[in-house]
């Protein structure tokens, strides 16, 4: 989950994020590990070892997002994806707004929603419409 | 924690009581481990981890000089690895999944130690500091290179190397990381 432009959130890892955009081509991640304050000290400890076998620089999960990250870069670089629109259309179309507690557009989350509203705050202020 | 009390620089008497054989069998194991490693021998290695293994690599911030005490994370808060020997266990089988991403195709690293310094801690247990340097290429054309200090614990054993690693604090000196992961060992 992001709040626009660059804080995010991954549930159920309880990692924070905030991305820092230094400059074409480079970004920083901070990453914290979130606990709940009232938990008991072998909670916490559980949660922050959780977090840096998983999602961290070293997690065996996000090993493989750092490939991920650098590598979908590169490509887009490449002579036929710089000929091609940028497509973020899955999921287009399923998303919904009835939700009877949380506002906004819902949608699966295995889908690019959430890159479509990134790209749509993004476009909208970078034109002077917010 | 600073660097003094991460590093371990006590005991500079018992350097004395370091012999020239001594320090040649525990630099030969360091070398012999790294080699392994670099030979992509994950399971060998292993075996040359003592179960109550500690494999700690704490964060680092860029701290001002008053603030010394503030450089590296502390034993409950953030670290890239705080590692016990089931858990290596499970980075290795990760390796031999297939689905490894980021090590498949594998990083090419070599493993260079030096600046060995071996304290005695009892007669079958040794601190062992070293620098070390660590290039890593990954992919066709990716270059990294880690370089810090190791602090060991090493630990005397009836193995074929004689000794088991007990405890392996990695200082990397780098604030922000500068890699895109740390998929591999120290």
């Amino acid at each position: 989950m992001t709040v626009f432009p660059t804080f995010s959130f991954l549930p159920g890892i309880q990692t924070l994020r905030v991305w820092h955009p230094r400059g074409p081509g480079e970004i920083e991640v901070w990453a914290w590990a979130l606990v709940e304050r009232d938990s008991p000290p072998e909670v916490k400890e559980a949660v922050r070892i959780g977090v840096l076998r998983t999602f961290s620089a070293g997690g065996i999960f996000e090993q493989d997002d750092g490939e991920n990250w650098l590598e979908i870069q590169k490509v887009l670089r490449g002579y036929m994806a710089r000929r091609q629109k940028l497509n973020l259309g899955m999921g287009l179309g399923h998303a919904r707004t009835d939700h009877r507690e949380f506002p906004g557009k819902i949608n699966n989350v295995y889908g690019e929603e959430a890159a479509r509203g990134f790209y749509s705050r993004w476009a909208a202020m970078i034109s002077g419409e917010v | 924690m600073s660097a003094a009390t991460i590093a371990n620089a006590e005991g500079r008497a018992a350097a004395a009581s370091v012999t020239p054989e001594l320090q040649q069998e525990i630099e030969q194991f360091l070398y012999h481990e790294s080699r392994l490693l670099d030979d992509r021998k994950y399971e060998e290695w292993y075996a040359l981890l003592a179960d109550d293994l500690h494999y700690f690599m704490p964060t680092r911030y860029n701290r001002l000089r008053r603030e010394g005490d503030k450089e590296f994370s502390g034993a409950n808060e953030a670290a890239f690895f705080d590692e016990d020997k089931a858990a290596i266990a499970v980075r290795i089988r990760r390796l031999n999944t297939g689905k490894a991403w980021a090590e498949d195709p594998p990083s090419r690293t070599r493993h260079m130690v030096s600046n060995v310094v071996v304290r005695p801690l009892n007669d079958r247990e040794y601190n062992v500091d070293c620098y070390y340097l660590l290039y890593r290429s990954r992919l066709e054309r990716e270059v990294e290179i880690f370089v810090g200090m190791r602090h060991d614990l090493i630990r005397r054993a009836p193995n074929d190397s004689g000794f088991v690693v007990a405890r392996r604090t990695i200082i990397l000196d780098q604030a922000v990381l500068m890699a895109r992961n740390l998929s591999f060992f120290f």
